[in-house]
Order: structure tokens, then sequence, then C-alpha cells
């Protein structure tokens, strides 16, 4: 027979690169998720712990407001009870004294307080609001039970 | 036809593995280090979420009526709790404890002023560190100008 028989040989040099190459690729990006995951958890749980400041800290003013309208003649008002603008209309007797304190960014506290003269009250809102202004989009024409039965 | 050593196809082969173990043992003490640090952030994060929840809910006690404060603080019945500091020891899994053995001391330090009352709330760490702090006030449900239940009607 003529010629030389040629024949491929498949060596393993190299299949231990790749394995411990693959290997340190998944090690690397399953190493990175866990560092970004922990870290994106503590951001939100600062987040969480500076609104809750912000809540109490709100929630403290606003007290103080209702403390000096307690005290204060209501008929002749300080204009700003606790450094919180107050707005006080008079209702059969009674007055109803409305004021926000703000809560961080975007969020305040919005207090309706009934007072009589004697300085008694009784809390009718106490809540936390959104200042941020937003515009309900209404391109869309959603289905609305109330309006399909008219 | 020539063909390679069987031998110098050996030390090839070896070559390559001990580079391939080299890499890899630096790739994974790289790794550790930074596995480390993400267990570390993640300690973190669950130590302020405990914090922030034991202080609302003493902030939430100390603002609730009919004797919250004197059930969270363990007072005997019928006694309020007065101006001055108190501290609570919680266990890493927020259940009650002493303060030596605590994961969590929570230090509440009421004042009094002109019929607002204020508490201080802080929670300490096991180690002293102060993990988080609120104050919260409160109207003195015993004054005079306190809140009469359906007294001031519209």
């Amino acid at each position: 027979m003529s010629g030389e028989r040629q024949s491929v040989k498949l060596s393993g040099a190299g299949t231990a690169l790749l394995m411990m190459l693959f290997f340190v690729l998944c090690l690397t990006v399953l190493c990175a998720l866990s560092l970004l995951s922990a870290a994106a958890d503590l951001r939100l749980t600062k987040t969480y712990a500076a609104s809750v400041q912000g809540y109490y800290e709100a929630d403290a003013q606003a007290t103080r407001v209702l403390c000096e309208l307690t005290k204060a003649n209501l008929s002749d008002p300080p204009a700003a009870p606790g450094g919180t603008e107050v707005a006080l209309t008079k209702e059969n007797g009674l007055y109803l004294a409305r004021y926000r304190c703000g809560a961080g960014e975007n969020q305040a506290l919005y207090a309706e307080v009934l007072l009589d003269s004697a300085g008694r009250y009784r809390v009718l809102t106490w809540k936390l609001e959104s200042t941020l202004t937003y515009s309900i989009d209404e391109s869309i024409d959603v289905f609305d039970a109330a309006s399909d039965q008219k | 036809m020539k063909t390679l050593p069987r031998r110098n196809g050996s030390f090839l082969f070896l070559t390559e593995l001990l580079i391939s173990i080299l890499v890899l043992a630096a790739a994974a003490a790289l790794c550790a280090g930074l596995f480390a640090d993400a267990r570390a952030l993640r300690q973190k994060s669950a130590a302020l979420t405990k914090a922030v929840a034991l202080a609302e809910n003493a902030a939430e006690a100390f603002k609730g009526r009919n004797g919250e404060l004197a059930k969270l603080l363990s007072l005997p019945e019928g006694e309020t709790a007065r101006i001055g500091a108190y501290s609570l020891g919680y266990d890493a899994r927020g259940a009650a404890c002493k303060t030596e053995n605590a994961a969590y001391v929570l230090r509440l330090s009421l004042a009094e002023e002109n019929d607002l009352k204020t508490a201080d709330i802080e929670v300490l760490g096991a180690a002293g560190e102060t993990l988080y702090a609120l104050t919260a006030q409160a109207l003195d449900a015993q004054a005079p100008n306190a809140q009469a239940a359906g007294e001031a009607e519209p």
C-alpha cells in the first residue's frame, strides 16, 4: 500500500483547561450575583429605615402643632403654631384645623383635628399622603362597570 | 513519521493541569472573599430590618393607649412608665431576654414637657453600636386638654 495513512488523533491537551475556565466563569458569575443581591437588599432596607424615620419626624411635628393648638386662643390663633401653617375654620362653635408636615421627599402627614374653645380635640384624619404630582393616563378606554350600567 | 515522545506529552498535560489548578485556586480564593463580603452585607441588612421593627413597635406602644407601653416594659399591673430610661433586651429571633445576653438592646428615654411626652428610642447591636434611632412624641393623655371621646362633636 502506498502513502502514509494519516490519522487524526484526538489529544486530551486543553480539556482540563477548558473545564477549569468554565468552572471559574460559573463561580465568578455566582459570586457577582450574590454580592449584587446583598447590596441591593441593604440599599432597600436603608431606604425603608429612612422612610420610617421620616414618618415619625412628621408625626412628632404634627403632635407639637396639635399641642400648641390645644393651648392657643383659637379665636385669635397664632400664625404658624409649631412652625407649620394651619388652616383654621370655624363650624358650629368648633374649630377645624388642617395642616401638613413633610415626611421625607415625596410624602407628607396630613392632619385634620376638631377643637373646641376649651382645648379639647378629636383627630379626624391623620394619614400619610403623596406629594408627587402625577397625571392619570386616560388615553385607553378601560372597562368601567359603573358607567356600563348607565 | 515521527511522533512526540510519550514523556513530553505527559509533561505538557501535567503543566497544563498545574496551571489550571493554580488559576482555579486563585479564583476560588477571590470568590471566597467576595462571598464573605456578601454574607456581611446580608447580616447587616437583617440586623437593620430587625432594629427598625423593634423601634417601630416601641414607638407605637408609646403612642398607644391602655397601657401599651407598660405592657411592652412588662411593668406590674397598674403601674405606668415614668420619666427616665428603660432598657429591653431581645435575642436574635426577637424574643425578650436579659440585656446581658441580648443580640439587640432597645433603649427608651422618656421625657415630658408641657403636656408633650417624648420618647427617644434607640436600638443597639450586640457590640453596643447604634443600629437605629427615632423619636416619637405624644400628647399626655392625663392632661386637662386630653381628648374626651364624643365631647368634641361637630
